[in-house]
């Protein structure tokens, strides 16, 4: 084939396609074998050229394709490697890894938490209760919202905001807590995403028997420090047992970790009803300390102890990338939280805008206003309604002005509408200090919603303070 | 693992160690063998054959050998021969293939 055949560029163009497409391969599957990869495509073009056009195509179509299914597989496959990599220190490679000879190299145990994971793995799980109040406040809001729908449409009865509260407080605990611990235990536990369910679950489960069981007893005695171990025993108990059911899989001594959980939340008795001093507080470092102990101890233990199969197990399921659902898992849980933060910025910054625009005593004065700064000073404004936006009430302090203006002209100099005259409408909503303007784009409602969440909302008022009058012809500006 | 463990084996895994349980092939001769021991119905692409050396070289089924140049053999060309647990594993799903084909005859399936 010579250079003016046009099947020459064309073949040049493919095998430029084709080499553009191996440097996408990862760089040591690239190294090893694309030099081999390419000189098997020119002998499959060749032999294809010799049967003629359609053929070649077909050749090439099923090169390229496979080209890129190879690829797509190496980088997954190469993705699993970086992992493993990163998993397993060069340092706590043992020597001898392949006990039967054809195995590959790369399983390996995953190693085993040292003194630097123990002091984070305390520091983390301690701060973890102050993050976990922190976001148990929008989380409690969300149950009472819930629970509030639910009373609005007969399925349960009213519900006290405190237990909702409480509720939310736990479900926060337990995301929270079991969101750090997967994260620092991932590395050396095969599965590790159950480990977040098992954490979760027993946090969430052991709270919720205690407030059942403790709503229906009445306790012998006020004593804070029984109360406390009331709670704080059995929830240490049922969390145990939810991840000495997941440990128990791979550690052969896994059952010890009922007594740390339950040593960990005594420990928190410690500290008594009161503090005195700001020292005591650190009597809260005591349950991850004691978890974070337990675990080495146990994890350093029964690595050594297990059976190579058993390693090579729990290596092949970590390389299953089972984890990824954990991952998942939390980055679903970490929507809850972001919404609401994303909710409080977005009316707190709407609302400080809407109050430096300005704070009015009413929605009609509020409207006047608008209207001083819209239209020539001979204006004359009626407003011609002045109440709820919502129809049912529901939302009192979200309020919907109408009004009727007629002036020579506008502020920037444009005529009126129909008959001299505008109706402009607008929607006022009123915080604690009075009410505000907010533009209707802003959305007005999903503002209300959120201001009473966070209570930022006036009492309101559900009855409009001014209504369409009797005589009010149904067009405006006639 | 055991040879065992790695069975059944994928129709392109067996035509390759097929290909291999004679000689010694370069990925362009494996391609050749695999198209006529399948009578054209298996043709691999030179990506899927490199994904799949790749990973038999990993796990030990295959090693990868220099060709001679004395035989005009260029040195980007490779040669790939069984090793021990790949022949191993080879006869284990020979024979798995062959008992299956003979339970299958003994049952008198009417067609």
């Amino acid at each position: 084939m010579k250079m003016d055949d046009p099947r020459w560029h064309i073949r040049r163009l493919i095998l430029r396609l084709f080499e553009g497409l191996l440097s996408f391969y990862p760089p040591r599957f690239r190294r090893d074998f694309s030099t081999e990869i390419r000189a098997v495509f020119l002998s499959r073009m060749r032999e294809a050229e010799e049967y003629g056009g359609l053929a070649w195509l077909g050749a090439v179509f099923m090169e390229i394709t496979g080209l890129v299914i190879s690829i797509l597989r190496e980088c997954w496959h190469e993705l699993g490697v970086r992992k493993e990599k990163a998993m397993v220190p060069d340092n706590q490679l043992p020597k001898d890894v392949n006990p039967e000879g054809g195995g590959n190299p790369t399983i390996q145990p995953a190693g085993t938490p040292g003194a630097l994971w123990f002091s984070g793995w305390t520091l983390l799980t301690t701060a973890a209760i102050p993050a976990a109040v922190i976001a148990a406040a929008p989380l409690g809001v969300m149950f009472i919202w819930l629970i509030n729908l639910g009373v609005q449409a007969g399925f349960w009865p009213t519900t006290q905001d405190s237990i909702l509260e409480g509720l939310g407080f736990l479900t926060s605990f337990a995301l929270v807590q079991a969101s750090v611990q997967w994260v620092l235990l991932r590395r050396f536990l095969p599965r590790a995403w159950l480990w977040f369910i098992a954490t979760g679950a027993g946090v969430l489960l052991g709270g919720l028997a205690v407030g059942l069981s403790l709503g229906r007893t009445s306790l012998p005695s006020r004593d804070p420090l029984l109360i406390m171990a009331a709670v704080l025993l059995p929830v240490g108990l049922a969390l145990g047992l939810a991840q000495w059911l997941y440990l128990r899989r791979f550690l052969p001594n896994s059952f010890w970790i009922i007594l740390c959980d339950v040593l960990a939340a005594a420990s928190i008795l410690l500290a008594g009803g009161s503090f005195t001093s700001l020292a005591e507080l650190v009597v809260f470092l005591l349950p991850g300390a004691i978890t974070g102990l337990g675990l080495c101890l146990l994890l350093n233990q029964s690595y050594v102890k297990m059976p190579y199969p058993v390693q090579i197990k729990a290596r092949r399921e970590n390389k299953r990338r089972l984890s990824r659902l954990g991952r998942v898992g939390l980055g679903l849980a970490a929507l809850v939280p972001m919404f609401f933060a994303c909710s409080w910025v977005y009316t707190g910054s709407q609302l400080t805008l809407a109050k430096n625009e300005g704070i009015y005593a009413s929605p009609e004065q509020g409207m006047r206003a608008l209207a001083q700064k819209s239209y020539a000073p001979d204006r004359r404004v009626k407003i011609l309604r002045a109440g709820p936006d919502s129809s049912d009430g529901s939302q009192p302090y979200v309020w919907y002005v109408i009004a009727e203006v007629r002036a020579s002209s506008r502020a920037d100099g444009s005529e009126l509408g129909h008959n001299g005259c505008d109706a402009p409408g607008s929607f006022f909503l009123q915080t604690r200090e009075g009410w505000v303007l907010v533009p209707e784009g802003a959305f007005p409602g999903f503002i209300g919603y959120w201001m009473k969440v966070y209570g930022w909302a006036g009492a309101g008022q559900a009855t409009p303070s001014t209504d369409w009058a009797p005589d009010q012809p149904s067009r405006f500006c006639q | 693992m055991q040879a065992q463990d790695y069975l059944p084996l994928t129709e392109t895994s067996f035509f390759i160690l097929l290909s291999l349980a004679t000689t010694p092939k370069h990925g362009y001769g494996i391609i050749k063998e695999v198209e006529v021991i399948s009578a054209g119905r298996v043709v691999l692409a030179a990506g899927t054959l490199y994904s799949a050396l790749r990973r038999m070289l990993e796990d030990g089924w295959i090693e990868r050998l220099e060709d001679d140049p004395s035989n005009g053999a260029s040195r980007e060309r490779k040669l790939y021969s069984l090793t021990d647990l790949g022949r191993r594993i080879f006869e284990l799903e020979t024979k798995r293939l062959q008992r299956l084909v003979r339970l299958s005859a003994n049952l008198n399936v009417p067609r």
